[in-house]
């Protein structure tokens, strides 16, 4: 096994990132305004709405029309970042979505809170079917954070960004496992994390830890693993995960997500399309989760590393035949 | 285009209704009843409030015109033809392969096509999202939003006109073409709307209720919400669908209205007795 310097020796933790990013984004792009929707604290905009009043927007639990007043906006040369939690953003105005933001690529950016299964208020609002919902709409850019460290460096890259974009968010407590010293996040780049000879372990967003903690395991075991940390979903960095195809041999995905239309299938779509490898999806399988704390949820619904080391023998087992 | 005189805009609306029946005859169908809802209110906006330059459509102290329901589609290209935008040959080629005069409006298809409307009920967010940055930036241009009133039922309507009687917005005029039919027959039938204007007021928002046909009631309303208020404003147009056109006007059959040769003469017949007697 070989640790490359891109991940930080001893993880550490970073309270409201995107709290603080936002504001600084803000402060050196007057064009950016925030819209929210009921959710200021819970989405972290509070600094932003106090640091720039005029350029907030509360637009109250109306999301269909708070798609379309951030298009207006967009169509104006504003740069709208809306923020409510995934599920609010994604499913319920999709059309508004599709017609409005990506239709007509506009400068939006959606940002979706308590993605997958992070919250506690169960299927109502676990946003476990945005990142498929987005990835299928035409020109759309979607990603999906794993840690403080990438959010730091995201947002300013989506705001730069000319065009639509869907980013999950984590909030609150945000672990720090990318090195900011070394890590550079770039939008449609995939990163290679750890390099192993048997199998690869293919990550999105804050499973990440989930997905490290299986490596370490795995490489306890005999078992050489590499870890390709894909932060955007769409575009699809297919260059990398094809690499890494002919390198093991055998592949892994993992997402805090249904693993229908998300990472899960566009590794399977490029795979199959451009070279067939033994495939295991590590996700909610076609099923609603309920509430409950993350920890539960994961072990519940096989997410955790136990089950992505599972996965990973699995997979091998397949590629052996 | 500045037009004072409301004689002179009721010749005008005439002659834009024969373009109207011309090119739907031409081109195969439009939805020509509710272009010709709208004909009036549609002359009086572009003759006697919008400031704009054809020129150069995208001044960016022009007025915005956002027409809600696409559908209307055919009247705003005719208009846009009319004062210039593009050239009107365009117009022959409406709704064929190829051609960017779209059945239903595209925003960046056509030069004056300021949203995209084919889904209903979307227009007033979009004009409020345009309108608070209006207020943010300073600017003193006015958005105009057209939307119909079957589209009234989709609930998005009423989030926008919340949010635009929130933010007070006195930058918003909307008008409505309450031409009283949509897809599945007459509005009430099928999902009353009614009242509109209390509706309205219970939002926020200023109301005129008028005649949709009447020059001078047309002009007296538009007079009134010249200037930005302290509140967003809306125009209640009552029309008739199928306006000036006696065997469409109020029929059901005509949601959308494919034409032969004699339905073709017979309107031109009475679009032309109208001009003689203006």
């Amino acid at each position: 096994m070989s640790n490359n310097n891109y991940l930080l020796e001893e993880f550490g933790s970073d309270f409201g990132p995107y709290r603080r990013t936002i504001v600084e984004v803000g402060q050196s792009n007057p064009n950016v305004v925030v819209l929210g929707a009921d959710l200021g604290n819970s989405t972290e905009i509070d600094l932003f709405q106090q640091a720039f009043p005029e350029r907030f927007f509360n637009m109250g639990t109306a999301e269909q029309n708070t798609i379309g007043t951030a298009v207006g906006m967009a169509f104006e040369g504003e740069i709208p970042f809306v923020h409510s939690f995934g599920v609010f953003v994604t499913r319920r105005p999709y059309e508004q979505v599709c017609v409005q933001v990506a239709l007509h690529q506009a400068n939006v950016k959606l940002l979706g809170f308590i993605p997958g299964l992070t919250s506690r208020l169960g299927p109502t609002h676990q946003a476990v079917d945005d990142l498929s919902l987005m990835r299928t709409l035409p020109d759309m850019t979607v990603i999906a954070p794993a840690d403080a460290t990438e959010i730091r460096q995201l947002v300013p890259a989506i705001a730069d960004y000319e065009g639509p974009v869907y980013s999950r968010m984590i909030r609150r407590e945000v672990p720090i496992i990318l090195n900011p010293e070394t890590y550079k996040f770039k939008i449609g780049k995939a990163v290679l994390l750890r390099e192993g000879g048997d199998v690869t372990l293919i990550s999105t967003g804050l499973i990440l830890k989930e997905v490290l903690a299986a490596a370490r395991e795995l490489e306890e075991q005999g078992i050489s693993s590499s870890v390709l940390h894909m932060p955007t979903i769409k575009p699809f960095d297919t260059e990398a995960v094809l690499e890494q195809a002919e390198k093991t041999g055998a592949m892994l995905t993992a997402e805090n997500h249904l693993i229908t239309g998300g990472l899960g299938s566009s590794v399977a779509e490029v795979l199959s399309e451009y070279k067939p490898t033994p495939l295991y999806r590590v996700g909610l399988r076609d099923r609603f989760a309920e509430p409950g704390t993350p920890g539960y949820l994961f072990d519940k619904y096989r997410l955790s590393a136990e089950y992505i080391v599972e996965g990973a023998k699995k997979v091998l087992e397949r590629a052996k035949i | 285009m500045w037009i004072d005189d409301a004689k002179e805009l009721e010749s005008v609306a005439i002659k834009f209704r024969q373009t109207l029946v011309d090119i739907t005859y031409e081109t195969g169908g439009s939805y020509l009843g509710q272009a010709l809802s709208a004909s009036d209110l549609l002359v009086g906006l572009f003759y006697h409030y919008l400031r704009y330059h054809p020129s150069e459509p995208d001044w960016p102290d022009r007025d915005r015109f956002l027409l809600s329901p696409g559908h209307y589609a055919l009247s705003l290209y005719v208009m846009l033809a009319d004062l210039g935008y593009f050239p009107k040959n365009i117009l022959y080629t409406f709704k064929q392969n190829g051609s960017p005069a779209e059945l239903a409006t595209h925003r960046g298809t056509l030069p004056g096509v300021e949203v995209t409307g084919g889904s209903l009920g979307q227009g007033l967010s979009l004009g409020v999202g345009m309108a608070l940055h209006a207020k943010l930036r300073g600017k003193k241009h006015r958005v105009v939003i057209m939307m119909s009133d079957g589209e009234l039922e989709e609930g998005q309507i009423w989030e926008a006109a919340m949010s635009a009687g929130h933010y007070k917005l006195g930058n918003v005029l909307a008008v409505v073409d309450a031409n009283g039919f949509q897809v599945d027959g007459s509005v009430e039938d099928v999902m009353n709307i009614e009242p509109l204007p209390d509706k309205f007021r219970a939002f926020g928002w200023e109301v005129k209720e008028i005649d949709g046909h009447n020059m001078l009631e047309i002009f007296n309303a538009l007079e009134v919400f010249s200037e930005p208020h302290q509140k967003p404003a809306v125009i209640i147009g009552r029309t008739v669908r199928g306006k000036g056109i006696p065997f469409m006007e109020s029929n059901k059959a005509f949601h959308y209205t494919r034409m032969d040769k004699k339905q073709a003469e017979k309107a031109e017949e009475a679009l032309s007795a109208a001009w003689d007697a203006v």
